[in-house]
């Protein structure tokens, strides 16, 4: 897939980030066909900048539910970024009839199997999403296990958005569409790399 | 007794939405003030009764580290102050402020994370000190906890009220 043509409305200094996060997102994916056992592509993706006061109109307003995966990204010495990725809920019970090969809709609510079911979404598309940003920038990098929330959009993204208010206003936003042949489901990954990680 | 809250009908009110590190303090009798889908954050809301003045604080951290401007508004250490500021150059008199806060959650019990979720815990901490350190007590909280919350202000009356993502609107 050629990025250079997907991306816009970014600045020419932060083609180069964006298109090394949408690599990665790639590679999350490819990560979800290993878990899945079956093919899954990406169908569609979407990168732009985004300023953090904005990110819950991407989710339908900041009351709407959601489902978000939330890893906080090790580099060499503290964390170096954060990574989240954001489904509907109902996308999310779809994901997890997907991986459980069960007929789509057998899932409606979110107990322990279907956290854990997403959680290891979350450890899998965060590793193989680290291993290419580790190739790229040389510095090793690793996941934190998964946090699995579910509730009002705004309530998930400030919580896990507060700290990177501190020291920035804007993060990268990669939509997503992914699926088998037969179903396909929708998912936002956010990434906020800390300065340190962009430096490399 | 007291008064029943009851939700004014749509044509007689004006929501206001504050939004993360904003600030809003108005006498419109219509306004309703709202904090939508707060996680860690926290809404301060202040009100004058006699002279009918509201407002409210949408706090995202506790401390300003300088990094990124001085929004004084983001911040619960210069928030409240401003907070309380605004509502006597409006009009209202300081010891008649009514006081009450809500937000702050923890969002996720999950292990391994490190401090990212404590921001609710340090916000709370934060906001009841400053207020301590403005001889305020809060009238009414509703804080931590791991759910969202949304927050209105109903400025002709003063009421507060709390909703969370699966349940109704509570008065605080």
């Amino acid at each position: 897939m050629d990025l250079k043509k997907e991306i816009k409305e970014i600045d020419f200094a932060d083609i180069n980030m964006a298109q090394i996060f949408g690599e990665g997102v790639n590679n999350a994916i490819e990560g979800l066909s290993q878990m899945a056992g079956r093919e899954v592509k990406v169908v569609r993706m979407d990168i732009k900048q985004v300023h953090v006061k904005d990110i819950p109109d991407l989710f339908g307003g900041p009351e709407a539910l959601i489902i978000a995966i939330y890893l906080e990204i090790f580099g060499k010495a503290n964390a170096n970024g954060h990574m989240i990725v954001v489904y509907k809920p109902e996308v999310a019970f779809g994901l997890v009839d997907l991986l459980l090969d069960q007929p789509n809709g057998t899932t409606k609510e979110l107990t322990d199997m279907e956290t854990s079911t997403l959680g290891e979404v979350g450890n899998i598309m965060g590793s193989f999403f680290l291993n290419y940003l580790s190739d790229i920038t040389g510095q090793r990098l690793k996941p934190s296990p998964p946090a699995v929330m579910m509730d009002m959009a705004g309530a998930v993204l400030d919580a896990t958005l507060a700290n990177i208010l501190a020291y920035c206003d804007e993060t990268f936003v990669v939509d997503t569409v992914f699926g088998t042949n037969d179903r396909q489901v929708s998912g936002t990954f956010l990434i906020i790399p800390d300065p340190s990680l962009e430096a490399g | 007794m007291a008064v029943v809250f009851k939700e004014p009908a749509a044509s007689e009110r004006e929501l206001y939405v504050v939004g993360m590190g904003e600030l809003v303090v108005t006498d419109s009798p219509d306004a309703v003030l709202s904090c939508i889908g707060l996680g860690s954050c926290i809404a301060v809301c202040a009100y004058d009764s006699q002279e009918k003045i509201g407002g409210m604080a949408h706090i995202v951290l506790p401390h300003n580290t300088g990094l990124n401007g001085v929004n004084p508004a983001k911040f619960a250490d210069t928030a409240v102050p401003l907070l309380i500021n605004e509502m006597i150059k409006k009009g209202g008199i300081r010891s008649r402020l009514i006081v009450k806060i809500a937000g702050g959650a923890q969002m996720t019990l999950a292990p391994g994370l490190r401090d990212t979720f404590k921001t609710g815990e340090r916000n709370i901490a934060q906001v009841l000190l400053v207020l301590q350190r403005e001889r305020i007590k809060p009238a009414a909280a509703d804080t931590g906890g791991n759910i969202g919350r949304t927050v209105r202000m109903y400025v002709k009356t003063g009421h507060v009220t709390v909703k969370t993502a699966y349940g109704t609107a509570k008065e605080l």
